[in-house]
């Protein structure tokens, strides 16, 4: 599977870049609320026992729990998904544990509306039962692999990258480390980020799908992408794979904050 | 490769990005910044936007990019974030909505409520005729009916106390299905119009029925009060319904992807004022049918709620000043939030 990548710019006139989430990432998410959605139904049946059973059997009392019960269980499930979305800036507690995030098609957070009207046509999306068989395929046709819900609200769901956390010592051992490196020898030494971005994603792609590739095609194939690079450095490399492995590892190990 | 550029690049740029992550998360989590902050936060969004706009063309690393790329996603998430709901004086919006706003958004698109009223009752029609026409067609039309329905028997009256458990088992059922009404418009309509067309016919049916057994007089009287809040809810869903299927048969001049977007920021408005009329139908029928014995009082009953939704409805329309215009903008300038 590729990354879908779509940029969104912003009113500064700067792309932002986004990753689209794709179905399956958002099935689980999806599971995990389904869960919650289940054990919030289960605490609340409990309560209402627990009310109906001290109100005592047939008693009006107990009626109004049953009611209550009823109400509450449509609440959660018509509610779950707008309240979270809101108060959370786009993510339920499933997309949160995957790192998605609802956005509207311009990239600003989800509003009222948007999460009102994505989360109605849920209902459509869900069909045939709870099976998102209806969602899934227009996820699969749509540019953003958007439900129909997200259709209708305007609105898509992406991938961000959990932030790590900065990692100064290694940079600045870097820092130190490169310019005595560099007047050390007539080699020039491999210094860290030298790919430039197509590069790396190009790699990138190849290293995710290498193995499902015939042995032949992948040799060849590594052969192929790493060849203008090692011109463009003057170097060598017995294994090219090898070499676009750690030419990958050093663009990604590279940080900024 | 101009790395030493670069280098110098994050060099001199890293205490700014650093001091921005950490206004950012902080304001992400929910924390109220002082003013001051706001304007010097707003800056660094500038400055830093900036900086990843000069970062790809100086052809920074890919981390380095993903990293600034995220930075920028944060800010701009916190920046542009939609003002949060007060619920101080929210009483007083819904009450204004439902007074004013509300039946004049519902006039605004009367065509497609006409629609939604004539995929209703000409199946309704259809339905009363064949029955009437032929008494045994209900058993074929509804197999599993016959049982249930019996215009003979008596009306007997359920126990009060089950009373709260029917009212929200209604309130619960009916306003899944009206949102499912609408939810089905974006199947290009034809869902809305299935689910509009299924209940006319249920309910042109069972009056034939009814009339067949020679007793339509008691059959209006168990419909009527509760009914016409409650096909009003359900008009309006598939009202909301037929705006997405419009934005997809008849687009105008947008896309139909942008398009339906509109309509679907125009029908949440319309959703809002359909919940309260589940309510109120569904309180109309747990309790007040219930507590009127007798068929005439509960006709006069059903004429009062006919007169008041009719009085709501037309003196909206008088000043439509509440409606929106229907050419909504994309909402590109998004509100600073303090």
């Amino acid at each position: 599977m590729f990354v879908e990548k779509e940029r969104v710019e912003t009113p500064e006139h700067v792309p932002l870049e986004f990753e689209v989430a794709g179905p399956m990432s958002r099935a689980l998410a999806g599971l995990i609320d389904l869960a919650l959605i289940t054990l919030l139904l289960l605490v609340l049946s409990l309560l209402v026992l627990l009310a109906a059973a001290v109100a005592g059997l047939g008693s009006e009392l107990r009626q109004y729990a049953l009611a209550v019960f009823v109400l509450g269980s449509v609440a959660v499930f018509l509610g779950f998904h707008p309240f979270f979305e809101l108060r959370r800036n786009g993510q339920t507690p499933g997309k949160r544990a995957l790192g998605l995030r609802v956005l509207r098609q311009d990239g600003l957070p989800v509003d009222f509306r948007a999460t009102l009207v994505r989360n109605l046509v849920r209902l459509v999306d869900m069909q045939p039962g709870l099976l998102y068989g209806v969602a899934l395929v227009s996820m699969i046709v749509t540019r953003r692999a958007t439900r129909l819900g997200d259709l209708g609200a305007g609105t898509w769901v992406v991938r961000e990258r959990l932030e790590r956390e900065p990692r100064a010592p290694e940079r600045a051992e870097d820092e130190s480390g490169a310019p005595h490196l560099a007047g050390a020898g007539s080699v020039r030494p491999p210094r860290p980020g030298r790919l430039t971005e197509k590069e790396f994603e190009v790699i990138g792609g190849f290293l995710a799908r290498r193995y499902g590739l015939d042995p032949l095609r992948r040799r060849q194939l590594a052969g192929e992408i790493a060849r203008p690079i090692l011109e463009r450095f003057r170097e060598n490399a017995a294994e090219p794979e090898r070499f676009l492995e750690e030419e990958h590892a050093r663009g990604r190990g590279r940080g900024l904050l | 490769m101009n790395g030493d550029r670069v280098a110098g690049f994050e060099r001199r740029n890293r205490a700014k990005w650093e001091r921005f992550r950490r206004m950012a998360s902080s304001f992400a989590k929910g924390s109220r910044p002082p003013p001051e902050e706001v304007l010097e936060f707003a800056r660094l969004y500038r400055d830093v936007a900036a900086d990843l706009s000069a970062a790809r063309s100086l052809g920074a690393p890919p981390r380095t990019l993903r990293e600034m790329n995220a930075l920028v996603v944060l800010g701009h998430s916190v920046l542009y974030r939609e003002r949060a709901v007060r619920t101080a004086g929210l009483g007083g919006g819904l009450l204004r909505f439902l007074l004013s706003e509300f039946p004049a958004l519902v006039l605004s698109r009367g065509r497609l409520l006409a629609l939604a009223v004539a995929f209703f009752a000409l199946p309704a029609l259809f339905a009363y005729l064949r029955v009437a026409s032929d008494a045994g067609e209900i058993h074929r039309l509804f197999p599993s009916l016959e049982h249930v329905i019996r215009p003979d028997a008596q009306q007997g009256g359920r126990s009060i106390g089950a009373m709260p458990l029917f009212t929200s088992s209604i309130l619960a059922n009916n306003l899944m299905a009206c949102f499912f009404t609408f939810a089905s418009g974006i199947l290009l309509g034809i869902g809305t119009a299935y689910i509009l067309a299924l209940n006319g016919i249920l309910l042109g049916a069972l009056a034939a029925h009814f009339a067949n057994h020679g007793r339509l007089a008691s059959f209006w009287p168990q419909v009527l009060p509760h009914g016409i809040t409650e096909l009003l809810a359900v008009f309006v869903s598939a009202e909301a319904g037929f705006l997405l299927a419009k934005a997809l048969w008849r687009p105008g001049p947008w896309s139909r992807r942008d398009a339906l977007v509109l309509a679907g920021r125009e029908a949440a408005r319309l959703l809002l004022g359909v919940a309260p009329l589940v309510v109120v139908s569904a309180v109309i029928e747990g309790y007040f049918t219930r507590s009127l014995e007798e068929d005439p009082p509960r006709n006069a009953f059903a004429v009062l709620v006919a007169l008041a939704v009719a009085a709501w409805l037309l003196r909206a329309g008088a000043d439509r000043t509440g409606a929106e215009p229907h050419g909504e903008g994309f909402p590109l300038t998004a509100r600073l939030v303090p």
